[in-house]
């Protein structure tokens, strides 16, 4: 027998053997038998029944008006775009390329401590405030990268009094993030960041032994784990609060099969998240990538074993979370909106974030600073000192590269259950595929992605209630 | 409401005025009724006169033969020509409330005070009852009846309300469908309470089967009004009245609300009062509140994972599961709150929100001493 | 049943021709189907009357096993379904961008 329903729009897969997924656009889902998919899809399934209702209370399907059911819809639609709203939120500033690490992932063509070539001057780094706050965004966080911006403090600190100064006028709701390895920092410089409300994002790889192998410094004698973990203790001693510094990770080679003690030694120094972040494999000579690289399915193995050992931290009453598995489940569980630049639809390249870079050329990402390095220009959106911020965020290549970074009508992304999710990366494209769309069965940002949000989705259908009750701790 | 009878003389016309145990000065009593005790003299520019002789003489309007003890300095109320006197405001209590109107567009199969048809306007009768108020009020209901069927009039009531009892949360229980005009909404925004909460309810995540138990197609209405309500940055609670035919899908329910609704501020669960309409439907709507534990706390856990606020109205904590006793409210109005023989004794009689008087012959099966 | 088979018109150790009717399937729902296949295989697409004929031919010469072309049929029908899904009830999601964004446009 037929039913009348209306199907709304929804994206589904084989999720096992036995059941679909589906998903609609602003990240409801649900788990169907395959009889009982077969029988929805041919409206066959009885709009009385408890599951048809399921259906309806997700808005897979309806038996109402549909204008009633869009007008909804549409509501949360709107509030999981939001984030487009504020536009470029996210400004990167690169003060100095010169940096007093070696690390052995990094793309960045760092400078000797005493080489003042890539320094920003004053002028530009005039220029490149009075850029930021030419943005109409509400929020406005200035992120110091680098090289190791601590080097050249006296200019963080010239960027850091001009943004205030500014915003006397402009009242933005600004904030600071300075991305450090922490080694030069001093307790003047930390009393300093304190007073102008400046987190501190720094980096640990691991236990000792790992650390100093992926980040090495340039002077052999020091021993960067030890001087990280006096500081780390200065600078919260300091600021009186354990939550002023946070640390990212990167998995090199040598981090395979060391996550449980990489995790340790987060919990040991005292850190509450972790982001386990696989390397981006672009940028490296070819002899660099077989030093450091791997294949994504041995990241993705890793993930795992590390997040289930997370949870099993959690369960024994360590608050803990894991960063991108907090992010995923925000998407998947919440209403809300969530913003993170490299994984958003439409991309957040140069809407949400943009990199200044020392000499003051402005580029869409990090990433795409790094090709700069080849004389690939292409990332580049122009030059605070000769280009005014509508030249910039307002022109063709922008317009083209977001028009291209939708993920709702990318081939491969477009009917992907995961979809509502996930994001585009067309910087990382280009990069890697050539081409800002990319080719989705041969990408390992969305074998990575998929595979992760699988493997989230499963955690979520087995329902343990102490998982589950740990999941909502993390995106409270 | 609290009533009770009196013998009455020279009362024609219902009498509204506000207690007063002490008196008054001669040029302020005309609000006033006074109670006094065994005094033959009743003094003259009150209202009326109450006291506990029966025997009531005199020509000035007089009610007797009543326990002086339920009057307090401040309490309204009203007598009529039939000796009811009905406490419409009762300095004491906290469930003060505003009666906006006895009509309804809705015709819930579990209402406990079935709408009526036609009545004369009680706007100008509530306005005088809120300028009796006593100023430090600290709370004030509007209900009905479905209170935005007075249009406009309902802002008279709100700015009255603040006039008189500025430091009182007002909050009002509606069905949300006349919100769903936007410029409606706008209006109660404008009013610019700060403390102003309105109680929609939901009662189901299925149109189809929230539309069957309020006899309307109004769905959407109520969602629509929703939207308009919290685009103004009105507070908004929600209110699900547990029986038989929503019971199995709060847990849905819970869920439904979170990712369409974020905005609101609470989310009560009530237990269903057996009068009126629930009486009569009593066989399509009675479940033992401890039968639907299971899906109550489940929706409970889902709304508090998820960062909202959930409160259990009108339950008996001998019913309700340990873990969820906490969101218990005592929400029962005084002067219908009672409780059985079997509470005589309960550790947590205190905390305990007790039985509609109506609930004594519908109650749990599983009330028990703790 | 053990002549039951695939519809399999070639195969030949590293390609493969598989052919589909197109009153069964659409013209997109193959072409979507033939992209999740782009990263193993080349493939190439030709029609005549009703019918599509994919080649296929393994990048890295390996031989073609019979698993794949039932995965592709399955896979197909799975693009189908999404095909006619989209092709009954697709204006919604438009009517529902557009609801959405109805307040950025005025």
């Amino acid at each position: 027998m037929k039913y009348e329903y209306t199907i709304l729009p929804f994206r589904f897969d084989h999720f096992s053997n036995e059941e679909y997924l589906l998903t609609n656009d602003v990240g409801e889902y649900i788990f169907l038998k395959n009889a009982d998919f077969e029988k929805f899809v041919t409206h066959e399934l009885d709009s009385k029944s408890d599951l048809f209702y399921d259906l309806a209370s997700k808005q897979i399907a309806t038996t109402d008006k549909v204008e009633d059911v869009v007008k909804m819809l549409a509501t949360k639609f709107r509030t999981k775009k939001s984030i487009l709203r504020d536009f470029t939120s996210l400004h990167m500033v690169v003060p100095t390329l010169r940096c007093n690490s070696s690390c052995i992932y990094c793309q960045v063509k760092r400078h000797e401590k005493s080489d003042h070539s890539a320094d920003m001057t004053k002028k530009t780094a005039k220029n490149i405030v009075k850029c930021i706050f030419d943005g109409p965004s509400p929020y406005i966080k200035i992120e110091f990268q680098g090289g190791d911006p601590s080097i050249d403090f006296e200019m963080v600190k010239y960027i850091i009094e001009e943004a205030e100064w500014v915003n006397l006028f402009k009242k933005r709701d600004l904030s600071f993030v300075i991305c450090t390895n922490l080694t030069l920092l001093t307790p003047d410089m930390v009393k300093y960041l304190k007073k102008h409300k400046c987190d501190i994002s720094t980096s640990l790889d691991g236990p000792k032994d790992l650390h100093d192998t992926n980040r090495p410094l340039q002077d052999k004698k020091l021993d960067h784990h030890e001087i990280f973990e006096k500081n780390v203790k200065m600078v919260r001693d300091i600021w009186g609060d354990a939550d002023c510094v946070s640390a990212l990770m990167t998995t090199s080679k040598y981090s395979l099969g060391r996550y449980k003690e990489i995790i340790d030694e987060y919990i040991r120094l005292g850190f509450n998240n972790i982001f386990l972040r696989s390397l981006n494999p672009y940028g490296f000579a070819s002899e660099y990538k077989e030093k450091v690289a791997y294949p994504i399915e041995e990241f993705i193995e890793n993930f795992k074993e590390g997040l289930d050992y997370i949870i099993e931290i959690n369960k024994k009453g360590t608050f803990f979370v894991e960063g991108f598995a907090a992010l995923l489940l925000k998407r998947i569980l919440t209403p809300f909106a969530t913003g993170f630049v490299d994984l958003q639809s439409p991309a957040g390249v140069g809407i949400a974030g943009a990199i200044y870079d020392y000499d003051g050329s402005v580029y869409v990402a990090d990433e795409g600073r790094m090709l700069a390095r080849f004389k690939n220009y292409y990332f580049k959106l122009g030059n605070v000192n000769e280009n005014t911020f509508q030249e910039m965020f307002n022109g063709k290549l922008l317009h083209e590269i977001i028009e291209n970074s939708c993920t709702e009508c990318l081939p491969g992304c477009a009917d992907c259950v995961f979809q509502p999710y996930c994001g585009a990366d067309p910087v990382r494209n280009y990069s890697v595929q050539g081409d800002v769309v990319g080719h989705r069965p041969t990408n390992e940002m969305c074998i990575k992605t998929k595979a992760i949000i699988h493997y989230l989705m499963e955690k979520l259908h087995e329902g343990d209630p102490e998982t589950i009750k740990i999941f909502w701790s993390w995106i409270k | 409401m609290k009533q009770i009878h009196a013998n009455i003389l020279n009362i024609e016309d219902t009498i509204l005025g506000k207690i007063t145990l002490t008196g008054k000065n001669i040029f302020g009593r005309k609000d006033y009724i006074l109670v006094q005790g065994e005094q033959e003299l009743c003094p003259s520019g009150y209202a009326a006169t109450i006291t506990n002789m029966v025997y009531i003489k005199g020509n000035r309007p007089i009610a007797g033969g009543v326990d002086l003890k339920e009057f307090h300095e401040g309490d309204v109320v009203t007598i009529n020509k039939e000796g009811e006197i009905t406490f419409l405001y009762e300095i004491e209590s906290t469930s003060n409330a505003i009666f906006a109107t006895g009509r309804c567009n809705h015709r819930c199969i579990m209402c406990p005070q079935p709408p009526v048809v036609h009545e004369e306007d009680m706007t100008p009768f509530n306005m005088k009852l809120i300028s009796l108020f006593d100023k430090k009020t600290k709370e004030v209901g509007i209900t009905g009846g479905e209170p935005t069927l007075i249009g406009d009039k309902l802002f008279d009531l709100i700015k009255q309300i603040k006039k008189y009892t500025p430091k009182a949360a007002i909050s009002i229980l509606s069905n949300g469908v006349k919100f769903a005009d936007r410029d409606y909404a706008m209006k109660l925004a404008l009013c610019n309470c700060y403390d102003l909460q309105i109680d929609i309810p939901i009662f189901s995540d299925v149109a189809e089967l929230h539309n069957e138990i309020v006899g309307a197609n109004t769905f959407y209405k109520t969602v629509q009004g929703l939207y308009n309500l919290a685009l103004f940055g009105t507070k908004i609670g929600i209110r699900v009245v547990i029986h038989k035919k929503t019971y199995k899908r709060l847990p849905q329910l819970a869920d439904y609300i979170y990712h369409n609704f974020p905005f609101v501020c609470n989310v009560a669960f009530m237990q269903m009062e057996t009068i009126g309409m629930a009486e009569e439907n009593i066989h399509d709507l009675w479940i033992d509140p401890y039968d639907y534990n299971k899906q109550l706390v489940e929706a409970i856990e889902i709304l508090r994972s998820r960062g909202m606020q959930a409160a259990i109205y009108n339950a008996q904590l001998c019913v309700l599961p340990e873990q969820i006793r906490d969101t218990a409210v005592q929400s029962i109005s005084e002067w219908k709150d009672i409780y059985l023989d079997t509470c005589e004794g309960c550790k947590l009689k205190e905390q305990c929100g007790g039985f509609f008087a109506s609930n004594k012959k519908y109650h749990s099966s599983h009330i028990k001493k703790i | 049943m053990a002549n039951l088979e695939f519809p399999i018109n070639v195969i030949d150790g590293n390609k493969l021709k598989i052919s589909f009717d197109l009153k069964l399937y659409s013209k997109e729902a193959i072409t979507a189907t033939c992209y999740k296949y782009t990263g193993k295989y080349y493939i190439h697409e030709s029609c005549e009357e009703n019918t599509v004929s994919i080649l296929f031919e393994s990048k890295d010469k390996s031989d073609i096993s019979q698993t794949v072309v039932k995965e592709f049929c399955n896979n197909l029908i799975d693009q189908e379904i999404r095909h006619n899904i989209n092709k009954d009830f697709g204006y919604i999601r438009d009517l529902i961008v557009e609801e959405a964004f109805k307040p950025v446009n005025k």
